[in-house]
């Protein structure tokens, strides 16, 4: 199961992630996303420092959401401090990728 | 039945037909016996070319088959050279005949079904569940890894195939993961790019991560594909994995 939890005010908002972000979460994420006011919004953090399990799916929905953002204007962040995240983000490249 | 079979059979029914019709037309002597050998000899002709036709058609689709099928036993024997020296040995390709011989007798410990998005974490779970107990090396930092890596086997046939099924098996301390799909197999010139290029995927809309994932993590693995489908059996040695994880 995916947790999504939106705080903050345009233009910047974080999005905390906890659970997990899998192939089988992907509608979780995406309706949370589509509700939000992204003409008001100049900045977009992803924390995942209490999601329990990331695969390479869950990363790509990550990447097109990167993507999705940046044609926008929007400015997207992933902050993260657990060690089993990181390494499989690392694994993948992703932070190379959102950095391009 | 082949042209060398077909053009003979066709000829001497010719011959046959000819003689037959005209000795009787010598005997009667009439313009009808004469009309039908002309007739005969048309007739015998075109089906002839007819059939000259399709054993041609025939033979060029039974050569192309046979070409497709040696060069993909020539890729199979290159990719299985290339990808064992390049991964030092974690992956092994096995033709069918070698899977069924290795693993043919076997009963899983346990089997689940893949067939829809929610299988994919239904097999973490039960995998941990039926693990925790009987693995001592089965640690929360090591089965996170191993547990990754079933979960990107488990995708690769949401995502690619019309469904399949993971059998597990405890080998000593080991659990091994043989994760079966019902799909059209991997294109054998596109192993390469799927087993070790980041982000590649034969599909646009993913992002195709899963096998690095998987040679990063486990001890072995081996890649059984043909056109009945794909068959990958993972190895995680829990002790190494310990280790490297600073667990150990």
């Amino acid at each position: 199961m995916l947790y999504v939890k939106v705080s903050g005010q345009p233009p910047s908002v974080t999005i905390a992630l906890a659970g997990e972000l899998d192939m089988v979460s992907t509608q979780t994420l995406n309706t949370a996303i589509k509700e939000l006011d992204k003409d008001m919004i100049e900045r977009i953090t992803i924390c995942l420092s209490k999601l329990q399990f990331i695969d390479s799916s869950g990363i790509g929905q990550l990447i097109s959401l990167y993507r999705a953002l940046k044609v926008r204007g929007i400015k997207f962040r992933v902050e993260n401090n657990n060690r089993e995240i990181e390494e499989v983000l690392e694994l993948i490249g992703l932070r190379e990728i959102i950095e391009e | 039945m082949n042209k060398a079979m077909m053009v003979p059979l066709v000829f001497c029914f010719f011959v046959a037909g000819v003689a037959f019709i005209l000795i009787d037309g010598l005997i009667d002597n009439t313009l009808v016996s004469l009309t039908w050998t002309g007739l005969l000899i048309v007739g015998t002709l075109g089906t002839s070319f007819l059939t000259c036709l399709f054993c041609n058609k025939a033979v060029r689709a039974q050569n192309q088959l046979r070409k497709e099928h040696e060069e993909r036993e020539r890729l199979f024997q290159v990719y299985h050279n290339v990808i064992e020296a390049l991964t030092q040995n974690p992956l092994t390709l096995l033709t069918p005949t070698e899977y069924d011989l290795k693993f043919g007798q076997e009963q899983p410990l346990l089997s689940l079904p893949i067939r829809e998005v929610e299988d994919i974490r239904r097999c973490r779970q039960e995998v941990d569940e039926f693990l925790k107990d009987k693995l001592p090396k089965w640690t929360k930092s090591v089965s996170h890894r191993v547990l990754l890596c079933v979960s990107e086997a488990v995708t690769n046939v949401i995502k690619h195939t019309p469904g399949g099924r993971l059998d597990l098996i405890i080998e000593g301390n080991n659990p091994r993961f043989h994760i079966i799909d019902k799909g059209s197999g991997l294109d054998l010139n596109k192993l390469p790019y799927l087993l070790f290029l980041k982000g590649y995927s034969t599909e646009d809309n993913s992002i195709g991560y899963g096998f690095p994932i998987i040679i990063r993590y486990m001890s072995k693995v081996l890649v059984c594909t043909s056109k009945a489908g794909t068959k990958l059996v993972l190895y995680p040695d829990l002790e190494k994995l310990a280790e490297r994880l600073g667990d150990g």
